[in-house]
C-alpha cells in the first residue's frame, strides 16, 4: 500500500532535532514541578525513557504529545514552539501518542476506531482506508480487525493502541508503557516494530523495562526527579555500572549506578 | 462530514437506538392502547392536522427519553477515558460533536418521518382536507427531538455521572407533564403561564379538530429549542471551563427571544384554521372544508330532512343544515342556532349514520337540538335523545332509536316508548302544539326540557 507523497514530505526540514526541551518545566496538580527544568534534545531513532516511579516520565511525555502546557521553559517540536496557546493542529498531524491509560471506545471495531482516530488526525480523506489497513497489519491485528474492541485481551488493545499512534505516520511517536499486558512473544514482535519505526522517525517510549531499553532503543534517557540524569547509548549506560551495583544485567547495574549516583533514589524499595 | 466516520456513529452510538424508538414507541401507544387518539373524528390518521397535533403531543414521553438517551451518549467519552487521547489531536472538537450530532439528527428525524409517513398513508387513504398547514407542526417536532438529543449529549458529557441520563430523564418527564394543556376548555388552557408552557414541546391533545397552533408559537418554539440545541452542542463541544459557560448564552438568547414571540394568550396559541372551518356547500347543506369528503353523503339526506322539517315546521323551520363550527367548553352546551340545523360529525348518531338513518337523525336534530353535547368524549343525555326520537317519529310516522351514541338503543326505547304512546294518543294540533313546544325548549335549553313537554316526558 503506497501513499501520496506530499508537500510536507519532501520539504526540506528546517530543525536540527525533532524534540528540543531547554529548561522546561511543567507543573502537575497544584504546585509540584513534574519536569524540573529540562533539557533534551531527541532526533530519529527510538529513544528509551526510564526512571523510577514519578520521576515525571509521564509528565514529560504528556507535554510532548501538547496534551499539557509547558510552565517555564522553551519546547520545541518539529521546529514548531509547543509552549504557547494555539492549537498546533499542524503539528499534532505529525505527532502520534499512546497515552498510558489508554482509553478507547468499546463499541467500535478496531478497524473502526483507528479509522476513526485518523480521522481526528486528520489524515487525508483518501489516505486513510490504507493507512489503517498498514498500522493494523504493522501490529498483527488483520485477523482481529473486524472484532469489537470490548472483545480483545488486554494486550490486543495495547497493541490497538500502537497502530492508533501510528496511523498518521508520525514524524514524533510518544509510546507511555507500551510494552504493558504483551507476553514476551508479542514484545519481541514490538521491539522489532520499534526499530524499524525508528529508522525515519523520533520515537520516545517510556518504560520500567531495561531489557525493552537494551534490545530496541538507539538511546537512553534516564529521568528522575523531573530532571535528566543521564543521556547515551544503552552499552554507555552499562558502562556506568559496576559488580557492586543492584541489577542482574549490566543494564540494571548501569541504572542503579546511575540513580545512586544522582542521589535519586529515594524512597523506593 | 466525513462519511465513512458518520457510518461509524451511526452503528456504534445510540443514533439507531434513537431513531428506532421514536416510532416504535409512538406506534404501539396510539395502536396498542386505547384513547381519544383512536377516536373516529379526532382519530391520529383522520386529517392532518390531527396527525400532526397527536404526533407533537407524543413528545411528553418521547422528549425526556430521547433526552436521557442522549445524556447517555454524552457519557461515551468520559466512560472510555478516551479525553487524553482525544485532547492530542488536531480536529477540533466541534468537528467529532457534529458528525455525532448530526448523525443522532439524522436517525431521530428519519424515525419521526417513518410515524409520519405510517400515519400519512392512513390520512390519505382516509379523504381527509389535503393541506400543508400541519407541516410546521410536526417541523417542529423533530427540532425538538434533535435538540433533546444533542442537549442531551452536552449535558452527559458535562455532567459525566451514570446518573444524569435518569436524572435528566426525570426532570424532563415532570417539565413536560408540568407544563401540559388541558384539552377540555374550548381553548385548550394550560394550568401554568401561557408563555412559559410554550417552552415545552409537547401540544395539548386533540379535541377540537379544526384548532391548529399559530404562526408566533412556530415562531417562539423554533427560537427556544434552535437555543437549547446550541447550548447542547456548545457543551459537547466545549473543552474549557469558559467554554461551557459560554454554552449557556445560546439557550438564554434563544428562552429570550421566546418569550418575547410567544403568545401570552392560550387564544393566541390554538387558533381556528380558518381555511379548513370554511364552508363547501350542496344546495342547502354545508359542511367545513376540513369535512368536504362527508359533504356528498350528507347532502341527499339534509335535503329530504329539510324538506320535512318545513312540514313539521312551516315557517319557523330550519333552512340549511350547516356543521357547527364553534368551540365550547368540554360538555357545554353547543352552539344554537333558529335558522340552521347545526350538526357535529362527533356525534356518533350523525357522524356513524347514512341514508334514512341520517335523515331521521337529522330530523330529531332539527327538531330537538341536543342540549347536553354529544361527541367521542361525551355521551349526551337520554332526555335530549328520546326526545329527538319521538320528534323524529312525529314525523316519520315509526319509532326508532338512533344508533352510534352512548345512549343504549333498548334503554332509549323503553324511556321513549310509554311517552310515544300517550303523545299518538293526542289531537293532531295538539301534537303540533307540542312539538313546537319541544322545539323551543330544545332551543333555549332551559331549566325545561324538550321531553318534559311530552306527556310522560317529564324527568323521574
Amino acid at each position: 500500500m503506497t501513499r501520496a507523497v506530499s508537500a510536507a514530505d519532501l520539504a526540506p526540514t528546517t530543525y536540527a532535532w525533532q524534540i528540543r526541551a531547554t529548561g522546561l518545566k511543567v507543573r502537575v496538580g497544584g504546585n509540584r514541578m513534574a519536569v524540573d527544568g529540562l533539557d533534551l534534545s531527541l532526533g530519529t531513532g527510538v529513544h528509551g525513557l526510564l526512571g523510577p516511579n514519578g520521576a515525571g516520565k509521564t509528565t514529560l511525555i504528556r507535554a510532548l504529545a501538547t496534551v499539557v502546557r509547558p510552565t517555564a521553559g522553551s519546547l520545541e517540536l518539529l521546529g514548531e514552539s509547543a509552549g504557547g496557546r494555539g492549537e498546533h493542529r499542524a503539528l499534532r498531524r505529525r505527532i502520534g501518542y499512546l497515552p498510558q491509560e489508554f482509553g478507547y471506545y468499546k463499541r467500535f471495531t478496531v478497524r473502526e476506531f483507528v479509522e476513526y482516530m485518523a480521522w481526528l488526525k486528520e489524515v487525508p480523506k483518501a489516505d486513510v482506508p490504507g493507512a489503517v489497513q498498514r498500522a493494523v497489519e504493522r501490529v498483527g491485528l488483520a485477523d482481529r480487525a473486524d472484532d469489537r474492541m470490548k472483545a480483545l485481551s488486554g494486550g490486543m488493545v495495547r497493541r490497538v493502541g500502537i497502530a492508533q499512534a501510528i496511523v498518521n505516520d508520525p514524524a514524533v511517536l510518544l509510546l507511555d508503557e507500551p510494552t504493558v499486558g504483551l507476553d514476551p512473544a508479542q514484545r519481541l514482535r514490538f521491539r522489532e516494530l520499534l526499530q524499524e519505526l525508528g529508522r525515519d522517525t523520533c520515537v520516545v517510549v517510556s518504560t520500567h523495562l531495561v531489557e525493552d531499553v537494551a534490545a530496541a532503543c538507539t538511546d537512553v534517557v534516564l529521568f528522575a526527579e523531573g530532571r535528566l540524569v543521564f543521556q547515551g547509548t544503552p552499552d554507555e549506560l552499562a558502562a556506568a555500572g559496576g559488580p557492586e551495583h543492584v541489577g542482574d544485567s549490566p543494564l540494571e547495574r548501569g541504572y542503579s549506578a546511575l540513580l545512586a549516583g544522582s542521589g535519586r533514589e529515594r524512597g523506593s524499595w | 462530514m466525513n462519511g465513512r466516520v458518520a457510518r461509524i456513529e451511526l452503528r456504534r452510538s445510540v443514533a439507531p437506538w434513537a431513531g428506532a424508538l421514536v416510532p416504535v414507541f409512538a406506534l404501539a401507544l396510539l395502536y396498542l392502547i386505547p384513547g381519544p387518539w383512536a377516536w373516529d373524528t379526532v382519530r391520529w390518521t383522520e386529517q392532518w392536522t390531527s396527525l400532526a397535533m397527536w404526533t407533537r403531543s407524543l413528545l411528553v414521553f418521547l422528549w425526556p427519553l430521547v433526552l436521557g438517551l442522549g445524556a447517555l451518549q454524552g457519557l461515551r467519552d468520559h466512560r472510555s477515558a478516551m479525553g487524553e487521547l482525544l485532547t492530542s489531536t488536531p480536529r477540533p472538537a466541534w468537528h467529532r460533536a457534529a458528525t455525532l450530532a448530526g448523525t443522532i439528527a439524522l436517525t431521530l428525524v428519519a424515525g419521526f418521518a417513518l410515524l409520519l409517513v405510517v400515519g400519512g398513508a392512513q390520512v390519505l387513504a382516509g379523504g381527509a382536507y389535503q393541506h400543508l398547514g400541519w407541516l410546521p407542526i410536526s417541523l417542529v417536532a423533530a427540532l425538538a427531538l434533535i435538540a433533546a438529543a444533542v442537549l442531551g449529549m452536552g449535558l452527559g458529557r458535562t455532567l459525566p455521572s451514570p446518573l444524569t441520563p435518569p436524572a435528566l430523564t426525570v426532570a424532563a418527564f415532570v417539565f413536560t407533564n408540568l407544563l401540559r394543556t388541558a384539552e377540555g376548555p374550548a381553548i385548550p388552557s394550560p394550568a401554568a403561564p401561557n408563555r412559559l408552557v410554550l417552552l415545552s414541546p409537547a401540544v395539548s391533545q386533540v379535541r377540537e379538530v379544526l384548532l391548529t397552533l399559530s404562526a408566533p408559537v412556530h415562531l417562539g418554539q423554533t427560537l427556544w429549542l434552535l437555543g437549547l440545541a446550541a447550548t447542547g452542542f456548545a457543551l459537547l463541544a466545549a473543552a474549557t471551563r469558559r467554554g461551557r459557560l459560554l454554552a449557556v448564552a445560546p439557550v438564554l438568547a434563544g428562552s429570550v427571544l421566546a418569550l418575547l414571540v410567544l403568545p401570552s394568550d392560550p387564544r393566541r396559541t390554538y387558533v381556528v384554521d380558518t381555511a379548513a372551518a370554511a364552508m363547501v356547500c350542496e344546495g342547502r347543506v354545508c359542511v367545513t372544508k376540513l369535512h368536504e369528503a362527508r359533504l356528498h353523503d350528507l347532502a341527499g339526506p339534509g335535503e329530504k330532512a329539510l324538506r320535512l322539517l318545513h312540514g313539521a315546521l312551516g315557517a319557523r323551520a330550519p333552512v340549511e343544515i350547516r356543521e357547527s363550527t364553534g368551540l365550547r367548553d368540554l360538555l357545554d352546551t353547543p352552539e344554537r342556532s333558529r335558522t340552521a340545523v347545526l350538526v357535529d360529525f362527533g356525534d356518533g348518531a350523525i357522524g356513524k349514520a347514512k341514508g334514512e338513518e341520517l335523515t331521521r337523525a337529522l330530523l330529531g336534530q332539527g327538531l330537538a337540538p341536543a342540549c347536553a353535547p354529544r361527541s367521542e368524549r361525551e355521551g349526551g343525555s337520554m332526555s335530549d335523545i328520546v326526545a329527538q326520537d319521538i320528534a323524529a317519529a312525529w314525523v316519520l310516522g315509526d319509532l326508532k332509536p338512533l344508533p352510534g351514541t352512548a345512549q343504549d338503543p333498548d334503554r332509549q326505547t323503553a324511556r321513549a316508548l310509554p311517552v310515544w304512546k300517550r303523545f299518538r294518543a293526542l289531537p293532531p294540533a295538539e301534537q303540533r302544539a307540542r312539538i313546537d313546544a319541544v322545539h323551543e325548549a330544545a332551543l333555549a335549553c332551559g331549566d325545561s326540557g324538550a321531553l318534559d313537554q311530552l306527556p310522560g316526558g317529564a324527568s323521574r
